[in-house]
């Protein structure tokens, strides 16, 4: 086991005095089942498959403490990316519920929820596995289960939208905050979920974030994420969805910051006629690492899936893509499609794209497609003769590269803030001094 | 305007252009035919100039200035326009944002105010009219699953907006139904103007009955083998190129001369 890991194990067997969390005895088995999974697992190794391209030792060099901090006052929460209610979560805390959340939604502490069972909370949490080599930060967390937030939104509730703001404090320097986000829409509810990773807060951090999500019969969840934290931060971000019978999920996932980020991306179509769309913009610079791991489990047949990504690197980033597709017997009629392109801006950088489709069932259509490569000198040569200097061609094709991700969203204020925030990002990339 | 002195370039190591003499005056339209492999398209890259294209001896001038000197926005933005005989095609770049960009690039260099986007979608509407053009290309991406036609129309669209000084039309017109190919000589005829200068390089005299040349030149072997009136272009019609090669150019070159 790594340092790192067994001083976090250490602070798990032993919480600060004075913070005994009142929670009901379920809770509290499940925390302790998910400590002694970590104590024999620690954090995932490069040994480990599902980790190979992704080595936590530049975490091991900046971290030193669990997060078990207070929400801080200060500092202000990022200007929201898109108008709406929000709620702030400072150190993976919840610090504010700010605006009117609408009728049919209710947002609950986590730690109040685990004090008994709300909403099904715990068939959620309790389905979420820890005891494998490759769940060590998933063990973490769950260990340390407490600070988070509950969403839920009643059937038939179209909730508009929700806009989830991760802040951290200065207090967090050093350390690695945990928390929870469970969100249940029961059966044809909708919401718009929104999580906005930016602003200053403490640049050497690390935040292991894992959010859970039930959808409903015809429930529909539109989940996107920007994440623009400085250089020295770190995102754990695992992302477990199960969708039941004609429910749609479509998660747009935007990365230009932070030097470590991890997502995983799960989800299980469960009952017939689901869909779901994972899209991922990835942006690297300097020696940042991302490593996005996309994954569909068609369970029930009839469902569609869609998987795009799109990786821009400059410097010497790294990023890898692992796109799988699991197909179960019985799920017949699935369509599934994945494309996966990358683009390096330097020949530095390198981008690792992994497809994996494992199909065991009949009438599946399945696709996938994977390119790495550079810009097209004939579309630059192009747009030059026509006027646009070296750097404004070469902006407007990186942007371009990147457009399936922003273009698949549904049209309004998000999506032009997210394609607004994915143009700056990139032209800060392509600039010489990016 | 343009004045190409002894021009000699290289592709690829091999030598396409072989000391080729040119001059266009401001408010002429000229033609270059010639088969294929004469160094046409080279001519018309050199003119651009793309990467690859390397000038291994003499000079092309363009409105006093050393033309090989630019680089191929600054081209641009002196007014120097290529029709590519094959435009590329760029996904997820809007024709119209892309337009705009490259107006506005433009513009800027000549010290003009940048056009917005209302000022900007007048001038494009008010340019589809007049060639005819469905304005359905605006919403698409640059030449992206177009049809040759209609990339060969989108050429002829960004030179009507762009209002360059210099033309130059790389077989804009080959592989063309009669429609497209009016809507390219509707785009030349309307460029016509004192001020600027036309080049058409082409393989057929197709073209040259919808757009009267003022002078029509005969490029093989990579320099200007003969010069003529539009009589020379129908000239070749009749005879086709093999008639050059077989000796036919003094007779035409004479011709020409006189």
């Amino acid at each position: 086991m790594s340092e790192l890991a067994a001083i976090l194990a250490r602070e798990l067997a032993a919480p600060p005095a004075g913070e005994a969390p009142h929670l009901a005895p379920w809770a509290d088995g499940l925390r302790e089942r998910a400590r002694q999974d970590f104590s024999r697992n620690g954090l995932p190794s490069t040994r480990v498959e599902a980790w190979k391209y992704t080595s936590l030792r530049g975490l091991e060099r900046t971290i030193g403490a669990l997060g078990a901090l207070p929400a801080e006052t200060g500092p202000e929460a990022p200007p929201p990316l898109v108008d709406g209610p929000r709620l702030v979560v400072h150190n993976g805390q919840l610090a504010a519920v700010q605006g009117e959340v609408p009728t049919g939604v209710t947002i609950t502490d986590l730690r109040t929820a685990l004090a008994n069972d709300r909403e099904g909370l715990r068939e959620m949490l309790e389905s979420l596995p820890t005891d494998q080599p490759a769940d060590g930060f998933v063990a973490l967390n769950s260990a340390d289960l407490g600070p988070g937030v509950l969403v839920h939104v009643a059937a038939g509730t179209d909730a508009g939208r929700l806009l989830l703001q991760w802040c951290s404090g200065p207090s967090a320097a050093g350390r690695l905050c945990n928390s929870r986000v469970c969100v249940r829409l029961e059966p044809g509810a909708r919401l718009e979920l929104i999580e906005q990773f930016e602003g200053e807060g403490a640049a050497e951090h690390c935040l292991n974030a894992v959010t859970q999500v039930h959808l409903g019969e015809q429930a529909e969840l539109a989940h996107a994420c920007f994440q623009q934290w400085p250089r020295g931060s770190a995102l754990i971000a695992l992302r477990e969805i199960r969708q039941a019978a004609a429910s749609r999920y479509h998660y747009t996932g935007l990365d230009a910051g932070a030097s470590l980020v991890r997502h995983d991306v799960r989800t299980t179509l469960a009952g017939p006629g689901a869909g779901c769309r994972l899209d991922v913009a990835c942006l690297g610079m300097a020696r940042a690492h991302a490593d996005n791991h996309l994954q569909v489990t068609h369970e029930a047949g009839d469902c569609a899936s869609v998987q795009t990504f799109r990786g821009v690197l400059a410097g010497r980033a790294r990023a890898v893509f692992n796109g799988r597709v699991l197909v179960q017997p019985g799920a017949d009629g699935t369509d599934a499609s994945q494309s996966s392109a990358g683009l390096l801006l330097s020949p530095h950088a390198e981008i690792d794209a992994k497809p994996e489709l494992e199909i065991h069932a009949d009438e599946v259509t399945a696709s996938h497609g994977a390119t790495v490569g550079q810009l097209d000198e004939d579309a630059i040569f192009y747009l030059r003769s026509r006027g646009l200097d070296v750097e404004a061609a070469r902006q407007l094709l990186t942007m371009a590269f990147c457009r399936p991700v922003t273009d698949a969203m549904r049209p309004g204020p998000l999506r032009e803030a997210l394609s607004a925030r994915l143009d700056a990002a990139l032209q800060a990339l392509g600039s010489p001094h990016g | 305007m343009l004045k190409i002195t002894d021009l000699h370039a290289r592709v690829a190591g091999k030598e396409i252009l072989t000391g080729l003499d040119l001059e266009v005056g401001a408010g002429e339209v000229h033609a270059i035919m010639g088969p294929n492999g004469s160094g046409k398209s080279t001519l018309a890259n050199v003119l651009a100039g793309r990467d690859g294209y390397e000038v291994t001896a003499g000079e092309i001038r363009y409105q006093g200035q050393d033309l090989l000197e630019l680089a191929p926005e600054e081209r641009a933005c002196e007014g120097v326009f290529l029709a590519f005989q094959y435009p590329v095609e760029i996904p997820g770049v809007n024709n119209t944002y892309f337009l705009r960009a490259a107006l506005n690039a433009q513009r800027k260099h000549r010290g003009e105010e940048e056009l917005d986007s209302v000022g900007f979608l007048r001038l494009v509407r008010e340019k589809l009219q007049i060639l005819h053009i469905g304005d359905e290309l605006l919403h698409r991406a640059v030449n992206e699953g177009f049809s040759g036609g209609e990339k060969k129309r989108n050429e002829i669209f960004q030179m009507a907006v762009l209002e360059p000084q210099l033309a130059i039309l790389d077989e804009t017109d080959s592989g063309l139904d009669i429609d497209a190919l009016k809507v390219v000589a509707e785009g030349v005829n309307r460029l016509r103007s004192p001020e600027r200068a036309i080049v058409l390089i082409t393989h057929y005299q197709r073209l040259l009955e919808y757009v009267k040349p003022d002078a029509v030149h005969v490029l093989a072997g990579g320099r200007i083998v003969a010069s003529g009136d539009a009589e020379l272009a129908l000239h070749l019609e009749q005879q086709g190129y093999t008639w050059l090669e077989e000796g036919g150019i003094a007779a035409v070159g004479s011709a020409g001369a006189a």
